[in-house]
């Protein structure tokens, strides 16, 4: 192994020692925003190691055969190895209810928080699932049939919006972790999760199959031959997918629990 | 008997909201002395929700009336309050 591979290798596993045995116990315990905002910097410290040895050195970097600059080596290998302490860590201090849903306390605040009962009747849950759908289909073509990724992006922050409304109007309960909703809001997210599962099955076999016959018939189109088939996949059509299988899959319970509530008024606190 | 499907799954006739108002709780105060959201009272006080077990016994529980009387099949007859049926037994 190169000495300047191993040299990364070995400052990654310090500071994830570091990290895991002194400095996420004392100033993280179990809470998940405090570890992640302090993993974004000693992620970025263990890059910015790697970039004061190697920057400008021209020295290559391999991973499972895969050639490399020093920023991508870095930043994967950290995160690979970083992946079992995280494991250990989550179990060790209990905190995987916090990770795998929104806590019990997010639950009950927005629970009694009226703030946000505008967005609660029947017909604007109804509308907000619907622009919501809509908004999904549109991103990836905004990605695809604009110039800039820019634009893409605002596409993008429109679904933000969109998912924070959605999960306002369900009251984050398609997002909470078990403890934190009753038997009824359990059922609920539950059933949302199923049908978001089913929905999310036909978009990615229809993608697929999508995929398949465009790239058939781009191969055919440009080599008049049906004996291999190559697909050239460009940035923006990377974007597009990555984008839109990180809100679809985001945002599919909210919008199903959203598109259900609307078919029947809420009860009075009263 | 077969299992009916969830979605053809009878009704239950609730007298939650009658007992909860003749008891004076608000939907919020009855559902915290059950540990349940309040819209989770609404939603079986309009039959729209079937409470487990568990649920239907704690509501009963802080209604201070049997379960039998705020719980009933449509096919089964009505009982009278239970201060009515004391009445009518003296």
């Amino acid at each position: 192994v190169p000495t300047h591979v191993l040299l990364v290798l070995m400052i990654n596993i310090g500071l994830l020692v570091l990290a895991y045995s002194w400095i996420y116990p004392r100033y993280a315990g179990n809470n998940v925003s405090r570890m992640m905002l302090i993993d974004s910097g000693l992620t970025s410290l263990a890059v910015l190691a790697a970039g004061l040895l190697f920057w400008g050195r021209g020295l290559e970097f391999s991973l499972i055969g895969l050639p490399m600059n020093w920023f991508f080596f870095s930043f994967v290998t950290y995160f690979v190895i970083e992946l079992p302490f995280f494991l250990w860590y989550v179990q060790r201090h209990g905190m995987w209810p916090a990770i795998q849903g929104q806590s019990t306390v997010q639950v009950q605040r927005e629970m009694a928080d009226t703030r946000w009962d505008v967005v609660r009747t029947p017909a604007r849950q109804r509308l907000l699932a619907a622009v919501t759908a809509v908004g999904l289909f549109a991103t990836p073509l905004l990605f695809l049939f604009t110039p800039f990724d820019a634009v893409g992006l605002l596409g993008v922050l429109f679904n933000g919006v969109c998912l924070f409304l959605l999960q306002r109007s369900v009251r984050l309960v398609a997002d909470a972790a078990d403890a934190a909703l009753d038997e009824r809001q359990l059922a609920l997210r539950n059933r949302s999760h199923h049908r978001a599962y089913q929905t999310l099955s036909a978009l990615v076999v229809l993608a697929g199959l999508a995929l398949i016959g465009w790239t058939v018939a781009q191969d055919f189109a440009a080599e008049e031959s049906l004996q291999s088939y190559v697909m050239n996949v460009s940035w923006d059509q990377i974007s597009a997918l990555y984008f839109t299988a990180l809100m679809v899959t985001a945002s599919l319970p909210s919008l199903m629990l959203a598109w259900d509530e609307g078919n029947r008024p809420q009860p009075a606190r009263a | 008997m077969s299992r009916k499907p969830k979605d053809t799954e009878e009704q239950v006739i609730s007298r939650v909201e009658d007992y909860r108002t003749a008891a004076g709780l608000s939907r919020q105060q009855l559902a915290d002395l059950v540990g349940v959201h309040y819209q989770t009272i609404g939603y079986i006080e309009r039959g729209e929700y079937n409470p487990s077990l568990v649920l239907a016994l704690r509501i009963a529980r802080a209604l201070h009336v049997g379960i039998e009387l705020l719980f009933r099949l449509p096919d089964d007859p009505d009982h009278p309050p239970a201060r009515d049926q004391a009445a009518a037994a003296e």
